[in-house]
């Protein structure tokens, strides 16, 4: 019992530690992004890495989600008879929640877990140290590029993310429940979207700013070789699920308050 | 490719171990103790937000379409059980359990412990993989389980404190039918099942020391949550025909 | 306590003819063919990235060669006769360059792991050849701490604990004594020669350690750039050998660089 105890404790004093470092990460990175003094071409060389060679997870995901979406409205119309939810139903769905928010999931595993791995790695082979020894300081040159590309490409490819999830969900409509897509089209135009697009847009924008804060936190801790780098992408990807999720929460519950 | 080689042979070594019943004992129930402990409070809190999240979004959708909200409960049940609750808690097995298993198995990999355990005429696939992918389709059950639970009753709270739905109104089951459960139960076995099954092949594959094992961990956890989306699609399109 | 069966000791234990690898195109071993006999103590030197590492990885069927002829116990070896695999493979001990001990096990059963599980012993065998083998290495004491918990040096003794404690017919030890400071190395290779006199069995030793590896030796075999460059006694080694072995190993004894043999780009860290 006092052993659990204990073990409960050191957890949420773990935790707690955890968080404060990731503030300090957090307002570290901000403070280094003012003035924009950071390497253009690292920048564009980790737009690329990061956004374009994300594009086929995320586009394969979206429309997934939009198929999924579809038959999964589709058990409530039948039960309610109101065909117009399958557009409507689906299209929100997809653009305030689902699309940010899974597309945030995978892209916090493609990229998040590597940022954590590859930072973790400068730290086991000692090349942060070298930075620091040269004045140079490490979230200035590896973080804040990283932090930049990293929101830039998530809006970006939720975007597409949110127009492929569209198609997956008149495709779904149109081959596999024999609905006509317009059907579909004519659900989405009833309802607003705009609004949910745009809630969609910053939901991707906060994601991103856990992704890049968490990873490079979870990077630039590590400890114990191998085994340590493996712990800290474990930890960045836990993290940042979490943080995911609870920033998504604070966004909608905001939106729904204005 | 290598990769799909070793899935290949992987399924095929544990199929034919779940023939001859032999599923590793104690070491598997040590696993479902581990694999379950060390995801449940990660779980049971994203699951709570996620319950909050698709309340909010479910109302705004039903205002949007049918202007009342009398089903509002029911369609959350049922949204959480078929599909909201299995594949969240797949997603979230992946992110804590796929890539622990992949930086585990990866970290083995690249000390040569592997090729330690197969001059010793011991299979790692039958040590280490096994007991992990019946543990894991058993926990994954339990924390789908658990996860919809939780989120039910977060949904509850932000339907009854925001939309003023009296919990009485939101507590109806009158949408959930056995199919339902069955979609529900089937599609967390699956997920259950591949996440360890594509992430410890993840592990084998790793080489190179510590920058081996984080490229093994992060393809652990992008095929592990990509393929839990293409199976969710998968069931959930059987489900549709099968209707 | 090998596992029963003799050993004509006029046959060798291995026998290799035409050993080639290749890792993407690059020629890592070409065309190697030894003959090594139980009782041997046979010290494998060469310049780091040579191909030391693989070609141990090859004898103990570890790695799969691009084309050789492998014979282990008078038998040869496939990949098909997965019985007569498993039986070379348990009478075979490495200890790993890296050390390869498991760390969620802790040192006891570490050291049991072969005997357990390549040998089918129970627990309760395996417990005096255990304690016997961590005795020998100074390591008595130590069976229930975890690898993490010790120190470089002493994981190296587990290891090599490991591979005594089986008796293994073929013992391959791969850079027994790597970083270690001299004192410690010296009572490694005293324990190696130790380990070689009294199991009758064929002993490999790779190490860039030549002070203290050649004494031990009976017999040494230089890998250069994937060759076999020089194969004998020891005591031969510096009348007969080609010019290159001599120099490495002239510069390796006196402590000084020399400019021609400075390591391959890039080799060690692969392996």
């Amino acid at each position: 019992m006092k052993m659990l105890l204990a073990s409960f404790g050191r957890d949420f004093l773990d935790s707690l530690a955890r968080v404060g470092s990731l503030n300090v990460m957090f307002y570290r990175t901000l403070r280094s992004l003012f003035p924009p003094r950071y390497d253009r071409e690292e920048l564009f060389r980790q737009l690329h890495r990061i956004g374009v060679r994300s594009l086929p997870i995320v586009i394969l995901t979206a429309l997934l989600v939009g198929v999924i979406m579809v038959l999964q409205s589709m058990t409530y119309v039948r039960k309610t008879g109101a065909t117009g939810f399958v557009g409507a139903g689906a299209g929100l769905a997809v653009l305030s929640e689902l699309g940010p928010s899974l597309i945030g999931l995978m892209f916090s595993g493609r990229v998040g877990a590597n940022a954590a791995a590859e930072l973790g790695n400068m730290v086991v082979s000692e090349q942060v140290e070298a930075l620091r020894a040269l004045a140079i300081d490490p979230i200035r040159f590896l973080v804040a590029p990283r932090f930049v590309a990293i929101v830039t490409s998530l809006v970006l490819l939720t975007v597409v993310g949110d127009l492929c999830g569209l198609v997956g969900g008149a495709m779904a409509c149109h081959w596999l429940l024999d609905i006509d897509w317009r059907t579909f089209v004519a659900g989405l135009m009833e309802v607003e979207l705009l609004d949910d697009f745009i809630v969609g847009l910053v939901k991707a924008a906060a994601f991103g700013g856990v992704i890049s804060t968490v990873s490079s936190n979870y990077g630039l801790t590590v400890s114990g070789g191998a085994q340590g780098v493996g712990r800290a992408v474990n930890g960045c990807v836990v993290t940042t699920a979490l943080g995911i999720f609870i920033a998504d929460y604070v966004i909608t519950w905001v939106w729904f308050q204005i | 490719m290598a990769l799909w080689i070793t899935v290949g042979q992987m399924l095929s070594l544990s199929l034919w171990a779940l023939l001859r019943l032999r599923l590793g004992g104690r070491e598997m129930v040590r696993q479902v103790y581990e694999t379950g402990n060390r995801s449940i409070l990660f779980v049971g809190i994203t699951m709570a937000f996620i319950g909050m999240i698709g309340v909010y979004e479910l109302a705004s959708t039903m205002e949007a379409v049918l202007p009342e909200y009398s089903t509002l409960g029911a369609a959350t049940l049922q949204g959480l059980t078929r599909e909201m609750g299995p594949i969240m808690a797949g997603l979230l097995l992946a992110t804590r359990v796929g890539t622990g298993m992949a930086a585990e198995i990866g970290s083995m990999q690249v000390s040569d412990q592997i090729d330690a355990m197969k001059l010793c005429s011991v299979d790692p696939v039958e040590l280490l993989v096994l007991p992990r992918l019946f543990a894991s389709s058993i926990a994954s059950l339990g924390l789908a389980a658990l996860g919809t639970t939780i989120a039910f009753f977060s949904g509850m709270a932000v339907a009854w404190f925001g939309f003023s739905i009296l919990p009485d109104t939101f507590m109806s089951l009158r949408f959930v039918v056995t199919g339902d459960l069955i979609m529900g139960i089937s599609k967390a076995l699956v997920f259950g099942f591949t996440v360890p099954l594509v992430s410890c092949a993840c592990g084998f594959q790793a080489s190179g020391g510590s920058e081996g094992v984080g490229k093994a961990t992060t393809r652990a956890v992008v095929l592990s949550s990509f393929l839990v989306i293409v199976e969710d699609a998968l069931i959930t399109y059987i489900g549709e025909v099968l209707q | 306590m090998s596992t029963g069966q003799t050993i004509d000791p006029k046959r060798p234990v291995v026998q290799v003819r035409g050993l080639t690898h290749r890792i993407g195109g690059r020629r890592i071993l070409d065309d190697v063919s030894l003959d090594l006999h139980a009782g041997e103590v046979v010290g494998l030197i060469g310049p780091g990235g040579s191909g030391k590492t693989q070609l141990i990885r090859c004898l103990v069927t570890l790695t799969w060669p691009s084309r050789a002829e492998l014979r282990l116990f008078d038998k040869p070896v496939s990949l098909l006769r997965r019985r007569h695999l498993r039986e070379c493979r348990s009478r075979i001990g490495l200890q790993f360059q890296n050390f390869a001990l498991f760390d969620y096990l802790d040192v006891w059963n570490n050291v049991a792991f072969p005997l357990l599980h390549a040998r089918g012993m129970t627990r309760a065998d395996a417990d005096g050849p255990v304690r016997k083998a961590l005795e020998r290495v100074g390591l008595a004491g130590t069976e229930e701490k975890l690898p993490a918990e010790l120190s470089g040096g002493m994981r190296r003794r587990v290891a090599i604990a490991r591979v005594m404690a089986a008796a293994p017919s073929f013992a391959v030890f791969d850079d027994p004594v790597a970083g270690l400071d001299p004192v410690n190395s010296a009572k490694i290779m005293a324990l190696l020669k130790d380990y070689a006199r009294s199991a009758e069995s064929l002993v490999v030793v790779a190490t860039h350690d030549l002070e203290r590896l050649l004494p031990i030796t009976s017999r040494v075999v230089a890998v250069f750039k994937g060759r076999i460059a020089y194969d004998g006694p020891t005591h031969d080694l510096m009348s007969t050998a080609p010019d290159e072995v001599r120099r490495f190993v002239a510069a390796a004894l006196s402590g000084e660089a020399d400019p021609e043999l400075d390591e391959a780009p890039g080799g060690r860290g692969a392996s």
